[in-house]
């Protein structure tokens, strides 16, 4: 979107030279600064070398989405210029230390205002550590954007306070000199006025939160990206909250481990990414069979297989509505940022333990890696802890209590193994109402429609979408998942309609059909190969559908996205 | 709390088992009843976790929480159950096939890292449900239906693996010493950290080995250090006789130990309420 408020930075280099540093501490500054910001990070599966990058768009507006471009280049080495070109992209100005560019300066991308900084050779001089040109580089900028050095001080004061005063003295120095490196300032920014106190998070911590708000005690996970920062944040915290964390020696034991847990009553989480989830796919249905609420995230990134382990795609719709084998009811939900994701976590808790299922909640690598500017009221937004129907006093004794037991709703009531009158039994075969496994038996329709009939009593109480925008434009523009906010800046910008769907599965066809059928053309728009989700609306008897997919490890671009809408409408 | 002492009946389900007759389940499904009864833990504090063979279709066959897996995949559900509650007695009930195959990732991992459950393997030697497959502890040139003219592989030792992964208790016990075997799992059963009791059982239709066991087993000496690993493993690899009682002890660390909230309480009596917003700082 070459929208003049938007100012994009890139920053480019190989894995371990400080491209994550340099653009964690410029985010940070930014922030401080009061403006917001995006960070969307590429990187290969490898910890040395390869070419990693991280964009930082930032305005003072809320911004949450990337682009293809970027208006200020600033490479770690010569190669990242070499892959720049590679790109096609032409940044305006390109803001490197002398190391970083090349002998030649035919190498170097054409109609690009080169700034060459000597940082390299004075820290040396200072004997500065050289570790501290990521500061340097940062202070460079501040002076390129004309913004105060005080504001990145201020941060960098923060950042390092593990690190010890040297350290921070080290880093100020640097930051100074980068500073002080450049005379002009040729995009002068004004420093935002309005005071919103933002954070900058990523998906994968927002769902973390809000597992710890929604009162999860155990997490557990086989270490797979992009869904492992989950992992480490829960790790993290575990000092100050009362939450079990354990890292399992397979996926398949991950969720086995989580399933005894969430049976024994404490709420529960496991997050992997696809091939994870097809670890876990047998235990998936044994929940299903044995009625035991779990949160199962999927962070999703580019399959098949391996795929493109660190890039981006939706592709896990189709194997979140079937994983498992036999038939059983199961929720499919995915977040659009992370403000929705810290909401949503907390009601797929909610879910899993009203309606006893397993929940597959969709992420993926854009979401869950990226850094996003919010509001901190964002976290104000605190779900009421529903846990179902857990029995905790049962006056009669039994010989064994009828846990599945044929309620109305089709939920039954759960007591807890400790529970003195609740002895029953809990198993992956078809079974009686104690859990007596049965064989062939007029109990066992009895027992699979018992469990179906949740299904229907979901579909019929998920909230359903809303669509936003111009409710009387001819198109409405449709997504699902990560594509949220990029989808709404095209649909704002060309005054159409858009509708996200966080409820994936079950999905309540009439309802669906009432909501998009009234517009001319629906686009929908999918970060996948085949469309995953385009079955469902032609099943539920959408008309008109114009599918946008994109499958080559990247998100959706503002900008291409608004070309590619353009042309369509 | 008062409670009276819990009895057998406690424990005895009303269905019969289907377990064909003679079958060594019956000696087990028994021995841990007396096991459970004799250390005073009542059938509601007691969860067992079973794999899919014969041995899970006793998972209705014993009044307590029971939660039947699925195939191999017993361990994990008991450490998530003991986890949640570690108050709880977890028992983990499986194969031969479940655990030494099928699920031998859970029992290294699970070893290695001294989870606090028991487990039971009911070790007859061969796939009994499925019909008489070959097993991983089948002998050497005993013919199954998947090696008709006896099987070509060396069966594992359950023992020494244990042992190698890390276990901090390992014994061996034999549905032919009924009395010993469930003193053994009692021992199992107080053991604070992983504890594997190998029960050798036969299967009198696909593989009966009770004349094998009745000249071969005989029981550890009192005098044996269950402390001495390479004792241990000694003991373990005689290959002309099977020494039954506890082979190995010691006390090891576990989850708990680095876990203070879970000293004074278990995670599921937790009282204090999850706060965000201290966490939240880190991010302005």
């Amino acid at each position: 979107m070459t929208n003049k408020d938007i100012v994009s930075i890139r920053i480019g280099g190989p894995a371990g030279s400080g491209v994550k540093s340099v653009g964690k501490l410029l985010q940070k500054s930014l922030q401080h600064a009061g403006f917001y910001s995006f960070g969307y990070l590429g990187y290969p599966s490898l910890i040395r070398g390869g070419y990693n990058f991280y964009q930082i768009n930032l305005s003072q507006q809320p911004v949450d989405y990337s682009l293809s471009y970027a208006d200020i280049f600033i490479p770690l080495n010569s190669l990242a210029l070499e892959q720049i070109k590679k790109t096609g992209s032409k940044p305006r100005y390109i803001i490197a230390d002398k190391t970083a560019l090349p002998d030649d300066k035919r190498d170097l991308p054409d109609k690009s205002q080169v700034i060459k900084l000597n940082l390299t050779s004075q820290l040396k001089k200072l004997k500065i550590t050289k570790i501290s040109l990521n500061s340097a580089l940062v202070g460079a900028l501040f002076k390129f954007l004309n913004l105060p050095l005080e504001k990145l001080n201020q941060v960098i004061k923060k950042q390092f306070v593990k690190k010890g005063r040297a350290v921070i003295g080290q880093n100020l120095k640097a930051a100074a000199l980068g500073f002080n490196s450049l005379d002009h300032k040729p995009l002068s920014l004004s420093l935002p006025t309005t005071k919103v106190k933002t954070l900058v998070m990523t998906g994968n911590t927002a769902i973390a939160l809000g597992f710890i708000q929604g009162q999860g005690r155990f997490f557990s996970a086989y270490p797979m990206t992009p869904s492992t920062s989950i992992l480490h944040y829960l790790a993290s915290v575990t000092d100050n909250q009362s939450i079990l964390v354990r890292q399992a020696s397979t996926e398949i034991e991950a969720i086995g481990i989580a399933a005894g847990a969430a049976y024994a009553g404490v709420r529960t989480m496991v997050a992997t990414s696809g091939g994870g989830l097809d670890l876990m796919s047998e235990f998936i249905s044994l929940l299903g069979i044995a009625e035991i609420p779990l949160v199962i995230v999927d962070a999703q990134r580019t399959g098949p297989g391996t795929g493109l382990p660190t890039w981006q795609e939706q592709s896990d719709l189709n194997i979140a509505r079937c994983a498992g084998h036999g038939e059983f009811p199961r929720v499919v939900m995915a977040p659009g940022d992370p403000a929705e994701a810290f909401h949503l976590i907390q009601e797929a808790l909610n879910l899993a333990d009203e309606y006893q299922i397993p929940v597959i909640f969709l992420t993926d690598k854009y979401l869950g890696e990226s850094l996003f500017s919010l509001d901190k009221s964002t976290f104000d937004h605190r779900s009421k802890i529903k846990r179902g129907k857990i029995l905790n006093l049962i006056n009669d004794k039994h010989h064994l209590f009828p846990r599945y037991q044929f309620d109305q709703d089709g939920i039954s009531p759960r007591p807890l193994p400790g529970n003195v009158n609740g002895i029953h039994i809990t198993t992956s075969d078809e079974h009686d109402v104690y859990g007596n496994s049965i064989e062939s038996d007029p109990i066992r329709i009895k027992m699979q429609t018992k469990r179906l009939s949740k299904l229907g009593s979901l579909a019929k109480n998920l909230p359903p979408a809303k669509a936003y925008g111009n409710l009387k434009a001819k198109t409405l523009v449709v997504g699902w998942g990560s594509t949220k906010k990029v989808i709404q800046a095209v649909v704002d910008r060309l005054n159409l309609a858009g509708l996200h769907l966080s409820y994936l599965y079950p999905l309540n066809h009439a309802v669906l059909k009432s909501i998009l059928n009234p517009y001319q053309q629906i686009i929908l728009v999918e970060n996948n190969s085949t469309g995953q989700l385009e079955t469902d609306l032609k099943l539920a008897g959408v008309k008109n559908i114009k599918t946008l997919l994109k499958f080559d490890g990247e998100p959706f671009f503002a900008d291409e996205l608004l070309e590619k809408i353009k042309l369509l409408i | 709390m008062t409670q009276t002492k819990p009895k057998i009946g406690d424990y005895q389900s009303k269905l019969r088992p289907t377990w064909c007759p003679g079958c060594g389940n019956f000696v087990i499904n028994q021995m841990m009843i007396k096991a459970l009864v004799e250390l005073e833990i009542p059938p509601h504090r007691t969860v067992i976790t079973y794999d899919i063979g014969c041995n899970g279709n006793g998972a209705d066959k014993i009044r307590a929480y029971s939660f039947k897996s699925l195939h191999g995949r017993s361990l994990p559900p008991a450490i998530g159950v003991k986890y949640a509650n570690h108050d709880l007695t977890v028992l983990s009930v499986i194969g031969d096939g479940g655990l030494f195959w099928e699920g031998a990732a859970h029992w290294i991992a699970t070893a290695q890292r001294n989870e606090d459950i028991t487990v039971l393997v009911w070790d007859n030697q061969i796939y009994g449900l499925t019909t008489g497959q070959t097993s991983p502890t089948t002998q050497i040139n005993y013919p199954t239906k998947t090696w008709p003219k006896g099987s070509a592989d060396e069966p594992i030792n359950p023992i020494s693996v244990s042992l190698a992964a890390g276990a901090s208790f390992v014994a061996r016990g034999w549905v032919g010493k009924p009395n010993h075997l469930k003193d053994v799992i009692k021992q199992a059963i107080k053991h604070k950290g992983f504890a594997l009791v190998d029960i050798l059982q036969t299967c009198f239709t696909f593989n009966n080995l009770l004349p094998k066991y009745q000249d071969q087993t005989y029981i550890i000496d009192d005098n044996h250090d269950k402390t001495d690993k390479i004792k241990a493993y000694k003991i373990a690899e005689q290959t002309d006789k099977f020494g039954l009682g506890v082979f190995y002890q010691v006390s090891k660390p576990t989850i708990y130990h680095k876990y203070p909230i879970l000293k004074s309480k278990t995670l599921i009596n937790q009282t204090s309420t999850n706060q965000i917003d201290d966490l939240l700082a880190e991010f302005e």
